[in-house]
Order: structure tokens, then sequence, then C-alpha cells
């Protein structure tokens, strides 16, 4: 009899161990450009932090949109948009010229686009968002504000960058950023620390990774893993 | 007998130029970069822990953390060259500093913390007031010595919280020049070469800035820092950063623009 117990027990917590790592709050990053392997290792470093983590190169907008809904954290590393110095951002750039832009007033770059401002309440459960691209903090009076229609769907943080990002000091922000919230700095402190890594590699200098923008809990950290706050 | 004494007295000279070689280049050791860490931050009552050892380029570096920030020590000259202050990024929403106010504050502390910041040809590179948005703002003020026109290793980046003046961060590096400051490559040839790397590229603007860069580590190099701004294809900014060693032409770093 003892034993039929201790064997039912074992059998119930085989079959909950599952249920509880499909618990994790879930991750998203995206490599959309030559950034490789910038995804892979924001993955790695939000597994360390016990989020459900995954990683790809060169996904579709309409994928990441999707995905979006179910998202703690959401991570796009890729070209941003960009008609001209006045009208600038709102927009992140997937493959296949497919991109998720903030908002339109009748400007539509590209041949598949998915809107921000088109979600009800689906992010709202978002706790970071982070969109590594140029001009990705700027208002764009074409296509919107991606920071603010972020927040406004709901996300506790949102970052983004308002000047001009090229690949490599990206790649080094990235790869600071991930692993500074790793180790339990918030996001304020991770991101202006990230900077400085950037400052120390070669060619001397920021290169536009100082030009970061915070909306919403910057003084969160990552840790306890976690959905955002609705 | 007098052969024996110069053939001793010449393995003397030999072995003491090495042991002084070697210890010029010998890490100082955790505990050394320890004291020096909480001498820079001039609060002995600061915990200083150890962290992590950082291999760049640029050098080796003791990490430390003091429950604020973290002080990067040089591993090899025991001189700090980084510490951030995270409780200075604190109420930095508000802009109380004027620009001459927080240039004057920055170079007071470049000044202290900087050995020889006075004596240097230390250009202010850029002095801005950045926004983070909800994060706040930051002055952020950067020399580099400039050298027969061209920008050497030797740097200092002061960020600073435009409300209340506090140190946001800091960085020093100070090196001796080691390669050759004159380019066999000439801007125009480096643009060139530049513009190569964009294929079909429809240039808008240009900056060329010669500048000696630890491209290896401990290895420095005269390169060309380029960066080039192109008209958009398909709604994507064209160009970006391109490095070219000056002196041979090679390009050693190609990175587009988001």
């Amino acid at each position: 009899m003892k034993r039929w117990i201790y064997m039912l027990a074992a059998l119930f917590l085989l079959a909950a161990l599952p249920a509880a790592a499909s618990a994790a709050p879930l991750t998203h990053n995206y490599d959309c450009s030559d950034t490789t392997p910038t995804a892979y290792d924001a993955r790695v470093d939000q597994a360390a932090m016990y989020y459900s983590s995954s990683s790809s190169t060169n996904a579709h907008a309409s994928t990441a949109y999707s995905q979006f809904r179910s998202d703690a954290v959401f991570f796009f590393n890729g070209h941003g948009l960009y008609y001209d110095d006045s009208h600038k951002g709102g927009g992140i750039k997937f493959s296949s010229e497919s991109w998720i832009l903030a908002d339109t007033d009748g400007h539509y770059p590209g041949t598949d686009r998915y809107y921000i401002t088109d979600y009800g309440t689906d992010i709202r459960d978002v706790l970071l968002a982070v969109y590594l691209a140029c001009h990705s903090s700027h208002y764009n009076p074409y296509n919107g504000d991606l920071l603010q229609q972020t927040m406004n769907k709901g996300a506790d943080i949102c970052l983004g960058f308002d000047g001009e990002v090229e690949v490599e000091n990206g790649k080094c922000w990235s790869g600071s950023f991930w692993d500074r919230l790793r180790n339990g700095e918030t996001v304020a402190s991770a991101a202006s620390n990230a900077k400085d890594d950037c400052y120390l590699h070669w060619p001397f200098g920021y290169h536009g990774v100082d030009t970061y923008e915070i909306s919403g809990s910057y003084n969160s950290c990552l840790t306890p893993a976690r959905y955002g706050v609705y | 007998m007098k052969r024996i004494h110069i053939v001793a007295m010449l393995c003397l000279v030999v072995a003491v130029s090495v042991v002084s070689a070697a210890g010029a280049s010998a890490p100082i050791g955790v505990d050394t970069a320890k004291e020096r860490a909480q001498d820079f931050l001039n609060a002995p009552d600061v915990t200083v822990q150890y962290q992590k050892t950082e291999r760049l380029n640029l050098g080796e570096y003791y990490v430390f953390g003091t429950g604020d920030g973290q002080i990067y020590v040089n591993a090899r000259t025991g001189v700090i060259e980084r510490a951030t202050f995270d409780s200075a990024r604190k109420d930095c929403r508000d802009v109380r500093l004027d620009r001459a106010a927080a240039e004057a504050t920055a170079r007071a502390y470049a000044e202290e913390k900087y050995s020889g910041f006075a004596k240097k040809s230390m250009q202010l590179t850029r002095s801005n007031l950045v926004s983070h948005g909800d994060a706040g703002s930051e002055y952020s003020y950067i020399w580099r010595e400039e050298s027969s026109g061209v920008l050497t290793p030797n740097t200092v980046v002061v960020n600073l919280n435009p409300s209340t003046g506090e140190i946001v961060s800091y960085i020093g590096i100070q090196r001796e020049i080691e390669c050759p400051l004159e380019p066999k490559l000439s801007r125009d040839e480096a643009l060139k070469i530049a513009a190569g790397q964009f294929p079909g590229i429809r240039v808008t603007s240009a900056t060329a800035d010669l500048s000696v860069e630890y491209t290896r580590p401990d290895a420095q190099t005269l390169t060309w820092v380029i960066t080039m701004r192109g008209e958009p294809e398909d709604h994507v900014l064209q160009g970006g950063l391109v490095v070219i060693d000056a002196q041979t032409g090679e390009v050693l770093m190609v990175s587009p623009y988001l």
C-alpha cells in the first residue's frame, strides 16, 4: 500500500514539472539585421533569470506581433524607420519588408504592417520591451511614437534609442545590458552602465548608445521573473 | 679576473633590468587595487568588494562593487579608469544647472581625478544634455587628447546629474602613444574606401577622424574612424561606421546603421 502511495506521489510530481516549467514568463528576442547573436545572448541571460526565453533571426513582423501578446519581455535588434530627418522613428523592420509600427497617418512603409495602436489590452502583461534600432524612441509625425504607444497599451517599461545606433555598438550595448540585468541591476542602471561599457570598446565613443530613452518603471529589475503589472 | 668581473656586472645589469621590466608589467594584485579604489572614493567607511577581472583590448581591470556602483582599477597601473555612482542618478529629471555651471563641475572633477589633465592638450569633443526619457537626463562631457591632429587614447568622460551636479559616471584613460602618428592613407582615400563598404550609397554627409585605437589586445593602431550617412533605402538609413588602418588601408570594421 505504502509503495503505491509513493508511486502516485512521484507520478503527480512528474506531471506537475512541465506545468511549472511552462508557467515561467515568456520572452521573445529577435535579430533582424546583421545583429546575431544578440537575440540568442539575451535569451541565455533571460533563461538564467528563470524566464522561458526564445530567440530567432529574421522573423516576420506577423510572428513577433502575435507573440508579443504572450511576452513578459520583448527584445528587437534591427533597423528602425527613417524617411528623412524630420520623419524618423515609430517603426521597426522585420524580414520581407514587414514592419511593426506605432501608428500611421496614411504613410505605409514596406509591404506588411502591424500596428501597436491596434492592440487592445493584448500587451498589458509586458514587463519590458526593448527596441534596439535607430530612432526607435523618436516621435515620427507619420508613424507615431513606439515607446509611448507600447506604454499606452500597458507595458511596464519600454526602452528605445533617439539617435542613430550601428550594428557593432548595438551588439556591445545589448550584450552588456542583458548581462547587467541578469546580475540584478535596474533597467536604468543597466542601460547607463552598458553605454559606458561600449565607450571603452574600439573605436572610442558612445556612437549613439547614449541616446537610450526609457519609459515607465525604469528603476525595476527583471528578477524575480514575472509578467508586468496591469 | 677582470673579465669575470665584467661578465658578472653585465649579468647583474641584465638581471636587474629583467626584474624591473617584469615588475612594470605585472598586475598589482587585488588588495592593492582595492586600496586604490578606496582612496579614489575618499570615503574610508564605504565597503569595496571585488567582483571580477575584466580583460579589454585597452587593458585588464579589477572591478569592484561599492554598493552604489562600480570602480574599475587598471590591473597594471592601479589607476582608477572608470567609476559609476548609481545614487547620483536620483532626481535627474529637472535641469537646474546651466551649461556653464555643468561644464565647470565636470572640468573640476576631471582635473581632480585625471592626472595631468590641465597639462595635456585635451579637446572638449562633446558637451551635451542627453535625455533618457522618464529616467531623467544627464550632462555628458567628453575630452580627447589631440596630438598632431590625431585623437589619442587619452580621454576623459564625465556624466553628471543636471539637477544636483553629482557625478553619475567617470571614465579616464591614460596611455603612452606607441604607434606612429603620421598616416600613409589620406582623408580622401579613407573616405573613398569607406564609401566602397556601402555599395550604391548616395552619401549625404561624412566625418573622418584620425584616432589611435586599441583594435587588438594591448596593441595601438592609427586609424581613420569614419561616420558616413547616405540617403535612405526602403525606409532604412544608409551608411554607418567604418574603421580603416591609416597605414595599410585595411578595413578593420564596417558597422552599418540599424
